[in-house]
């Protein structure tokens, strides 16, 4: 899976299945500020990635992870 | 004073206990504690009571509390009830299933005796318990729970429980989860109980609704002094309709059960808090 590719499931999911802004989605983006995820939608993003990505994320492996940008490395890091 | 109250519950008879609770703690507690006004105003605003009929039934609710709270003890010291479950057949049909599935609970009833009745012994039962209960209630539960494959999740501030709950689930197991109160996560969904629209929290629902599974509402509810009836009933959604309306749909669901659960049984609510918004 290309790298344009992740990042084109990743801005679909955030939009239809967290319904963030479109406008709040870009690579320097914080998750966490910028985009006002919280644990909860965090729960759903563990079970999306697992659906589109076939892997089950750590919430641990996830400590360093604060921007969108970061999280589209984590996630090629596990696919790419 | 747990372990005193154990004791005494292994030696007396449960009524004796029930009436020491009527007059000596019951009154005092609605007295002092804020949660009279609460219950007095959802008699009078939710149900359209009288003041005197409201008085007399917050009275009531007070004293069913003491008897909830005696009763856990009760099970803990060894005494059994008599319980009654409708809805049983389909919660082992839920059981026999591979994928795991959702109970949602509310703060009516005693839904702790559910822990130690509606266990199915081929799925482990994961139950979310709110932390900071006193260190004697956490080892006897734990103590009796030992005996079954149930699990106790705490709730905690940032909001990890989640993801054991979501891991449960995932592995085919059920988990238990209070819907009628907002814990942690800020985010809610609104819904209209009993006239009104109140606030609940969206985690129960996000966590059912993201893995499409099926859910079910369970309440205990005090038919006499050593009868409980235990409802089982199914939540139905649109499982194809966005997410947003899933939860909806879901929530719907859960109050349209509470709301016909809180008309059978209107002194059995336990939300001492300004419930609705």
């Amino acid at each position: 899976m290309t790298r344009q590719e992740i990042e084109e499931k990743v801005r679909n999911f955030l939009i239809e299945d967290l319904e963030i802004d479109e406008d709040k989605i870009f690579a320097d983006a914080k998750l966490k500020e910028d985009m006002g995820i919280d644990s909860l939608d965090f729960v759903d993003i563990v079970v999306i990635v697992e659906k589109n990505f076939g892997f089950k994320i750590k919430p641990e492996e996830m400590q360093g992870v604060t921007t969108l940008s970061q999280f589209c490395d984590y996630i090629e890091g596990k696919v790419g | 004073m747990h372990r005193w109250l154990i004791g005494l519950l292994r030696i007396v008879d449960i009524r004796l206990l029930y009436a020491f609770s009527y007059v000596f703690v019951v009154p005092p507690s609605m007295l002092f504690r804020p949660g009279y006004g609460f219950i007095y105003r959802y008699f009078r605003q939710r149900f359209s009571e009288g003041p005197l009929k409201a008085c007399w039934h917050t009275y009531l609710n007070h004293c069913l509390f003491s008897q909830a709270v005696i009763d856990k003890f009760a099970m803990y010291a060894g005494k059994k009830f008599d319980i009654r479950i409708e809805g049983y057949e389909y919660f082992l049909r839920l059981a026999k299933k591979p994928e795991g599935f959702v109970q949602l609970s509310s703060h009516v009833g005693n839904y702790e005796i559910a822990g130690y009745t509606l266990v199915a012994e081929d799925k482990r039962f994961n139950a979310l318990v709110y932390f900071g209960e006193k260190e004697t209630v956490m080892a006897n539960r734990n103590r009796m729970f030992s005996q079954t494959n149930i699990r106790m999740i705490p709730i905690r501030q940032d909001m990890s429980h989640l993801f054991e709950l979501d891991a449960a689930l995932s592995t085919g197991e059920t988990v238990s989860i209070p819907a009628d109160r907002i814990w942690g996560s800020p985010k809610y969904l609104t819904a209209t109980l009993l006239g009104a629209e109140a606030h609940f929290p969206m985690g129960p629902f996000s966590v059912a609704t993201i893995r499409g599974l099926e859910v079910v509402t369970v309440h205990v509810m005090k038919t006499s002094t050593r009868g409980y009836t235990i409802y089982v009933t199914p939540l139905a959604y649109d499982h194809e309709a966005p997410r947003r309306q899933q939860m909806q749909q879901l929530l719907d669901a859960y109050v349209a059960e509470l709301e016909r659960i809180v008309r059978m049984y209107p002194t059995q609510w336990y939300n001492y808090f300004e419930f609705w918004t």
